[in-house]
């Protein structure tokens, strides 16, 4: 073992902690597969919005070369007997949040880290691997799903744990870093990929690899203040992490807030279509700053109309329609070309309206945005700053003085997905078939 | 009139609490009612024991209609239930999801049809390796 210096004179385990890492093995085609039994052991490939490139891939998809994010036209023109869907976003979120009912109770904490992942705190569990044993059996049993679990004493090793559990199937999808001995643990480190550290990107690895940093034991035996002068105090903590030393907690996933209204009751009451639009969108719109003020991202959005309920000498109608959006978002025109569309659902002509109003819900903090393989990051990044500029002019000038002004924007709910499967498990019209044949 | 929005995801109501009717503070003299407030009958509940292994299947073709499970049935699998002899079962042959009783023939695991006038037609499929029990049959359920 390498240590020397002042640098391993801090606790090398600490045992007061202990994570589980969970994550489904190719979520997206393992999904596909639970319903689709035609679908088992093959090369299969899930397309992203659009079907624009790969973003899930079975095993035997990689076993075939196929990389994520490849163009679809280019993978393809090489592979054209390749079986592929477009995403099931429906289907996804379903086994996601059932995978993640099952996970989060196996522990007194934990952290959806992403639609396929979480953190567990193990800290007081006796016997680690028949926790890790246990979670996977049920999840594999009652959702059809295979998992990996990684532990470790810091988040950062038992995603290097986890990582070295789907990697390499001699360990039965179950791999606990602190039972190895410190010699075997370097010498995996060394076995390892700095690229392949949690946190450390391809941008970080070229610039690692030629500052001589090439493996995760490289990284771990660096010294921390060198490490800080020439990169980053955030790699300062990777590094600690990969030590032993945990430096990030876990996030409970508690939202901050669960929902979020806004409405009013019209000053004198609305028949039009139009007149009733320009209200929605304006209602949305001040629901989407609010927010990005809040740091808060909306999954669920639901429209909502009335007529005045008190003159029962006029004909009554109240209506709502809800919808999930692809993904958490804050976007004002994403946002209200829903709104545009679920208003479009539910409006009646002649009646007289007194109320309108939008009601977001399924927040998370914005800080958690990052399975965006959905959506392309820089339209993400573009978008955020066309809305922190309307924020920034309604600030200035007053509220509206930049706002939505309707159609003609993308339809999010429109896409292309010209091979996806059933919505198995959140529309009647599309169950899985069970022959009685 | 009311128009309900279509729930996109049943799951919301698969994680849903158990409701209960809170009345309103009322100046008045409190509703002798009040403690005998209990939730409105939902056939879910009767249906439904494990939601998160919970899956619906439609069920296509006559091999089980003496088991009273007829074409188009729409059947409630639980995953996380094993199977016995006589379970009504889906399991994975091939590339289908078949809807059959698991049971026994010459002591050797099977799945079996149940429908004498057609017993011909589909005779017991004997349960290889390459077949998987995918869950268990709580119930089938049929609109007139």
């Amino acid at each position: 073992m390498q240590r020397s210096g002042a640098l391993f004179s801090v606790r090398f385990v600490s045992s007061d902690v202990m994570f589980a890492l969970v994550d489904v093995n190719n979520f997206y085609a393992s999904c596909e597969a639970v319903f689709d039994i035609s679908l088992r052991n093959k090369p299969l490939v899930v397309l992203s919005n659009n079907d624009g490139c790969v973003i899930a891939r079975s095993a035997e998809a990689k076993a075939l070369g196929i990389q994520m994010t490849e163009p679809w036209h280019q993978v393809r023109a090489r592979h054209p007997q390749l079986i592929h869907r477009s995403s099931n976003y429906e289907l996804y979120a379903d086994m996601s949040a059932r995978v993640m009912t099952i996970l989060s109770a196996a522990a007194p904490s934990s952290e959806c880290y992403s639609i396929d992942e979480i953190f567990l705190d193990i800290r007081n569990v006796p016997d680690r691997m028949q926790l890790a044993n246990t979670v996977r059996s049920r999840v594999r049993e009652w959702i059809g799903l295979p998992v990996c679990v990684g532990i470790g004493c810091t988040k950062t090793r038992a995603k290097l744990a986890n990582r070295v559990a789907k990697k390499r199937p001699q360990f039965g999808g179950v791999f606990d870093l602190e039972a190895l001995t410190p010699a075997e643990l370097s010498e995996l480190m060394r076995e390892i990929d700095v690229g392949d550290v949690w946190g450390v990107g391809s941008r970080l690895k070229a610039r690692l690899e030629v500052l001589g940093i090439r493996t995760a034991l490289d990284l771990r035996n660096a010294d921390s203040e060198w490490i800080r002068s020439h990169s980053s105090v955030v790699l300062q903590r990777t590094a600690a992490e990969l030590r032993g030393i945990a430096c990030i907690p876990l996030e409970l996933t508690a939202p901050v807030r669960k929902q979020l209204v806004v409405s009013r009751s019209f000053g004198s009451e609305v028949d039009r279509y139009d007149a009733l639009r320009e209200s929605v969108l304006s209602y949305v719109s001040r629901a989407a700053e609010k927010l990005r003020t809040e740091g808060l991202l909306a999954r669920r959005m639901q429209i909502f109309i009335h007529t005045n309920s008190f003159r029962d000498d006029r004909a009554q109608y109240s209506a709502e329609f809800s919808l999930k959006m692809p993904v958490a978002t804050d976007d004002t025109l994403a946002l209200a070309n829903a709104a545009e569309y679920a208003l479009r659902r539910i409006f009646r002509e002649g009646f007289l309206y007194q109320k309108a109003g939008t009601m977001l819900s399924e927040l998370t903090p914005a800080a958690q945005r990052q399975h965006a393989l959905f959506v392309d990051p820089t339209q993400i990044e573009r978008r955020s700053r066309l809305n922190a500029t309307l924020d920034k002019i309604n600030q200035l000038y007053g509220r509206d003085t930049v706002r939505v002004a309707g159609s003609g924007v993308e339809r999010t709910w429109s896409m292309r997905r010209s091979q996806v499967s059933p919505r198995y498990t959140t529309r009647w019209s599309d169950l899985a078939v069970a022959r009685a044949r | 009139m009311h128009i309900q929005s279509r729930p996109l995801l049943p799951i919301l109501s698969l994680l849903r609490l158990p409701y209960v009717d809170s009345p309103r503070p009322q100046a008045g003299f409190p509703s002798p009612a009040t403690d005998y407030v209990e939730t409105t009958l939902d056939l879910h509940d009767l249906l439904v024991q494990n939601p998160i292994a919970t899956f619906y299947l439609r069920v296509q073709g006559d091999s089980m209609v003496d088991a009273l499970i007829f074409d188009n049935d729409v059947l409630v699998v639980d995953r996380s239930r094993k199977p016995v002899r006589g379970t009504i079962v889906i399991a994975t042959i091939q590339d289908d999801l078949l809807v059959k009783e698991f049971s026994f023939v010459d002591g050797r695991p099977a799945l079996v049809s149940r429908n004498l006038a057609r017993a011909k037609d589909y005779p017991p499929i004997l349960f290889n390796e390459d077949a998987e029990i995918w869950g268990v049959v709580l119930g089938s359920v049929r609109k007139f």
